[in-house]
């Protein structure tokens, strides 16, 4: 069961438009290392974790990752807001509008769309976390790459946040893989 | 609400205007990032790749917080697991009305809450860490009361007036501005 909370993890408010970005801001949406698989990774490998701990932390974790991919969203539709059709074409989205308009949409920066074959669910804690913490320096490495890319301070502000909270989610999953290798799982 | 970035702490701690309770000049004081990008064993993780071995730093320190509201800014709230960007600044939130500071003092209780609720998943015998998260745990519920008396459900299970339209939907959605 979940329960949605009216407010976004972090503040957005972001005032200039900027389709570039957007562009490239949605692979943390719909990519490889974005919150949309981190996410669905996580919630779904919590059913084989051989205790509480795994349980506890995989279901924290994702839910976590959920206030994420909203962020993200909330990101990529406030830097999207009022574009006309000319913008929109000039920043290369024209294959996106026909699509989906001004709709989100989970895809990398490239345009690939997302898919379950970006995470791994092997019923073997180990492996599983092992994935997991590789998927937090993933995600952390395309959030720098994404800071690098932009020096609007509205975009910034929220990729450090999000890319500590990566830091934060490798030291977790790193010190219950140590447990459970120590207990021999 | 907009972004503006600190220069150094001491910026940080004067130039919060609002929720002044919620800081104290001893927190900022200590306020360090122990990270040393020169020293390889104790670098990203705490995980010492040289000898292929895991330590962490928590199995070696008692609980180090932030201050609520440093941490909410930081995005961590483990001062000694703090790894800033390259040279970027903390960035701070300017904040624009009463219903903002609301949200943001929230978010604020909330994320501590939160942090060390993924502490415990793991150290689930932490005394300590536990007494921290029933602090904030009993800080949120107390702000999310107060705010949704004056604006409105953060929860659909909060506090909804009896009156039609319906509360729940026609209070603001957080991604539209």
């Amino acid at each position: 069961m979940w329960a949605y909370e009216k407010r976004l993890q972090y503040p957005i408010n972001i005032k200039s438009k900027d389709l570039r970005m957007a562009k490239l801001l949605v692979t943390q949406y719909g990519g490889s290392n974005g919150e949309l698989a981190a996410a669905l990774r996580y919630l779904n490998q919590r059913y084989t974790m051989p205790d509480d701990k795994g349980r506890a932390l995989l279901t924290d974790i994702g839910t976590e990752e959920l206030a994420h991919v909203e962020m993200i969203g909330t990101m990529i539709s406030q830097l999207m807001a009022n574009a006309s059709l000319e913008e929109i074409k000039r920043a290369g989205l024209d294959a996106h509008y026909a699509e989906h308009k001004k709709g989100l949409y989970p895809t990398d920066s490239n345009g690939v769309p997302f898919t379950v074959a970006y995470f791994a669910t092997t019923g073997d804690p180990i492996a599983d976390l092992t994935e997991d913490i590789a998927a937090e320096q993933k995600a952390r490495a395309v959030y720098e790459n994404l800071i690098n890319l932009t020096n609007d301070p509205d975009i910034l502000g929220p990729l450090l946040w999000l890319r500590q909270r990566e830091v934060v989610h490798f030291n977790r999953f790193n010190e219950l893989l140590e447990e459970y290798r120590k207990k021999g799982y | 609400m907009n972004y503006d970035f600190y220069d150094n702490v001491n910026m940080m701690k004067q130039e919060i205007p609002f929720n002044q309770n919620s800081f104290n000049a001893t927190d900022f004081a200590g306020m360090s990032n122990n990270f040393d990008p020169n020293n390889t064993t104790s670098n990203y993780s705490g995980f010492n790749v040289l000898n292929g071995s895991a330590t962490f730093q928590n199995e070696k320190n008692t609980l180090n917080l932030f201050d609520s509201y440093e941490g909410y800014l930081k995005g961590n709230a483990f001062k000694n697991e703090y790894i800033p960007y390259k040279d970027y600044k903390v960035a701070k939130l300017n904040i624009n009305s009463e219903k903002e500071e609301m949200l943001i003092n929230i978010g604020e209780y909330s994320f501590m809450m939160h942090d060390i609720n993924l502490y415990l998943d793991v150290h689930p015998d932490d005394q300590n860490a536990l007494r921290k998260f029933i602090e904030y745990r009993n800080k949120v519920n107390e702000l999310i009361t107060n705010y949704e008396r004056k604006y409105g459900p953060i929860g659909v299970k909060g506090n909804i007036n009896n009156n039609i339209p319906f509360e729940w939907e026609n209070t603001s959605w957080p991604w539209v501005k």
